[in-house]
C-alpha cells in the first residue's frame, strides 16, 4: 500500500474542460511533511501515483455539500438512470478520485407530524406540556401528558419545568424494508453559555438596573 | 418563522445540512467533548466511539457519525448533515450551540442545504422536465453525435437565483434525475452566505437561527411547482 496521503482540492471550473486539482500532500514517513501540489487531471496528476489518496472535492460553491447526495450506488462510475435514456451504458466519470461519501443513513424517516413542547409540570410518573404544532402552525396550542418512560434516558436530566422538547411521529423504514410507526421525544439541548453571551447578559442587566434605578443588591 | 410543510409530493429520501467555510480545528470535535458540552447525549457519544466508522479523527479531518447526525470537519470546512427529517431543527440547534461555544471561529461563508429525492408522478416524467428546460431537439442541433442514435440529453439543471425574503447572497438549485430511486427527481437547494474575511461564527449563527426554517421549507414546494409545471 502506498503510504502517501493526499488531501487535495479540486475546482470544477465551468470554463475549464478539465477539473483542476490543487492541494497538499504529505508522506507520513516523515520525509517532507506537507507540501504543495498542483496538477490537472487526467494525466500527470499527483493523484495518479497515489491510488490510496484521500481527496476532498470542492466546487466553486463552497457551501454546498460535496459528498454527492445524488451519487449512484456504485460510485466508481457515473451512470445515467434508465428512466432518462433508453441506453443504460455507464458513462465515464469526470472525477478521477472520489470524494468522501456520506454514510448511508441507518434508517429512512418520513415525518408525519411534529410538535414543539414546553414542560409545564413534572410528577414521578408523568409530565405535562404545552404543544405547538410545527407541521401546521394554524392548529391551536394543545396540552398533553406524557409518561416519563417515553423520555430517552439520555434526556432525563433535561426534564424539568420550562424545558423545551420536540415530539415527532412518523414512519421509520429500516434497510431490510421493515417499516414502523414511531413516536419519539427529543429534548432541546442548550449548551453552556459562551463568554460573549454572558457578557451581553451582564451588560443588559446593568442597563436594566440603571433604567429602573436599581443597584446590584436590589 | 416558517414551520414544516408536508405538501405533496413526499420525498423518498431527504437530508439537510449546514456547511461552514472558515478556519476550524478538527481535533477538538470529539464525541465525548460534544457530550460534555451538552450538545449530544452521552449515549450517542459512547455509541459513536464504539462503532466502526462512528468516529474518525486526524489532525486534518474529523468525522463523527451518530444515528441522526454526521459531522465532517476539515481545517477549512465544517459540514453537519442529517437524513432524518424529524431532526432538522435539532441540527440547527446543534450547530448554533456548537458555535456559541466556539464563538471566535472565523467563518467566511455558510450554506444552508436541502436535498430531496422525489418519486415523479405518472403525469410528469424526467423527459417532460427536460422538454421544458432543454428540449432534446434543441440540444441535438448543437451537439451532434457520431451515430444517428446519439441523442444529447439533460443531465443536470443548475440555476442560480434568489429566494424572496432570504438574506442569502444567492440561491443555487440543482435538478437531476435521481440515481437513488426509480423514476425519481433529485432536487438540491443551497442558500449561500458570505461574510467578511475577519467575521466570527456569531454572524453566521444569527442567520442560521433566523433563516433555517424558511430555507428548509423552500425546497419541497419548489419541487412541487416544477413537477406541476412540467405535467
Amino acid at each position: 500500500m502506498n503510504p502517501t496521503r493526499i488531501m487535495a482540492e479540486a475546482t470544477l471550473n465551468g470554463t475549464d474542460r478539465e477539473p483542476v486539482i490543487r492541494g497538499l500532500a504529505t508522506s507520513p514517513d516523515g520525509h517532507g511533511g506537507w507540501r504543495n501540489t498542483s496538477a490537472s487531471t487526467p494525466g500527470g496528476s499527483a493523484l495518479d501515483d497515489n491510488p490510496d489518496a484521500m481527496v476532498v472535492l470542492r466546487s466553486n460553491d463552497a457551501s454546498r455539500v460535496e459528498p454527492r447526495e445524488n451519487a449512484a450506488e456504485d460510485e466508481t462510475q457515473d451512470t445515467v438512470p434508465q428512466h432518462v435514456h433508453n441506453r443504460s451504458e455507464p458513462m465515464q466519470s469526470s472525477v478521477v478520485v472520489l470524494p468522501p461519501k456520506l454514510r448511508e443513513p441507518p434508517y429512512g424517516f418520513r415525518l408525519l407530524q411534529q410538535w414543539e413542547g414546553t414542560v409545564t409540570s413534572v410528577t414521578e410518573q408523568e409530565f405535562t406540556a404545552e404543544l405547538w404544532d410545527l407541521t401546521d402552525e394554524r392548529n391551536a396550542r394543545e396540552e398533553a401528558a406524557f409518561e416519563i418512560e417515553e423520555v430517552p434516558p439520555g434526556d432525563l436530566s433535561l426534564l424539568t419545568q420550562g424545558a423545551a422538547f420536540r415530539w415527532s411521529i412518523g414512519y421509520r423504514t429500516w434497510p431490510d424494508g421493515q417499516r414502523e410507526c414511531v413516536s419519539h421525544l427529543r429534548f432541546v439541548r442548550l449548551p453552556a453559555w459562551g463568554r460573549a453571551t454572558v457578557k451581553a447578559v451582564e451588560e443588559q442587566a446593568v442597563e436594566l438596573q440603571a433604567r429602573f434605578g436599581l443597584d446590584a443588591n436590589d | 418563522m416558517g414551520g414544516y410543510r408536508l405538501a405533496d409530493p413526499t420525498p423518498a429520501i431527504e437530508s439537510a445540512s449546514v456547511v461552514l467555510v472558515g478556519s476550524f480545528n478538527p481535533a477538538i470535535l470529539q464525541p465525548r467533548w460534544l457530550a460534555d458540552q451538552n450538545l449530544i447525549r452521552l449515549e450517542e457519544a459512547t455509541q459513536a466511539e464504539d462503532t466502526k466508522d462512528g468516529f474518525v479523527i486526524s489532525p486534518e479531518l474529523t468525522v463523527v457519525r451518530l444515528s441522526w447526525l454526521e459531522i465532517q470537519v476539515a481545517a477549512d470546512r465544517f459540514v453537519a448533515t442529517t437524513t432524518d427529517s424529524s431532526q432538522f431543527r435539532t441540527l440547527r440547534e446543534f450547530v448554533t450551540g456548537l458555535f456559541e461555544l466556539l464563538e471566535h471561529t472565523p467563518v467566511t461563508a455558510m450554506g444552508l442545504n436541502r436535498h430531496l429525492h422525489i418519486e415523479l408522478p405518472a403525469t410528469t416524467t424526467w423527459q417532460a422536465i427536460e422538454g421544458a428546460f432543454a428540449p432534446r431537439t434543441s440540444l441535438r442541433s448543437v451537439f451532434q453525435g457520431k451515430e444517428e442514435t446519439d441523442i444529447p440529453f439533460l443531465m443536470t439543471l443548475a440555476v442560480r437565483g434568489w429566494r424572496a425574503g432570504s438574506s442569502a447572497e444567492h440561491l443555487n438549485v440543482k435538478i437531476e434525475p435521481s440515481k437513488r430511486i426509480q423514476e425519481g427527481l433529485y432536487l438540491e437547494t443551497n442558500e449561500h452566505y458570505t461574510f467578511a474575511k475577519n467575521a466570527r461564527a456569531s454572524a453566521a449563527m444569527d442567520i442560521l437561527r433566523e433563516d433555517w426554517d424558511s430555507a428548509q421549507g423552500y425546497a419541497l414546494p419548489l419541487a412541487a411547482r416544477i413537477i406541476e409545471a412540467c405535467k
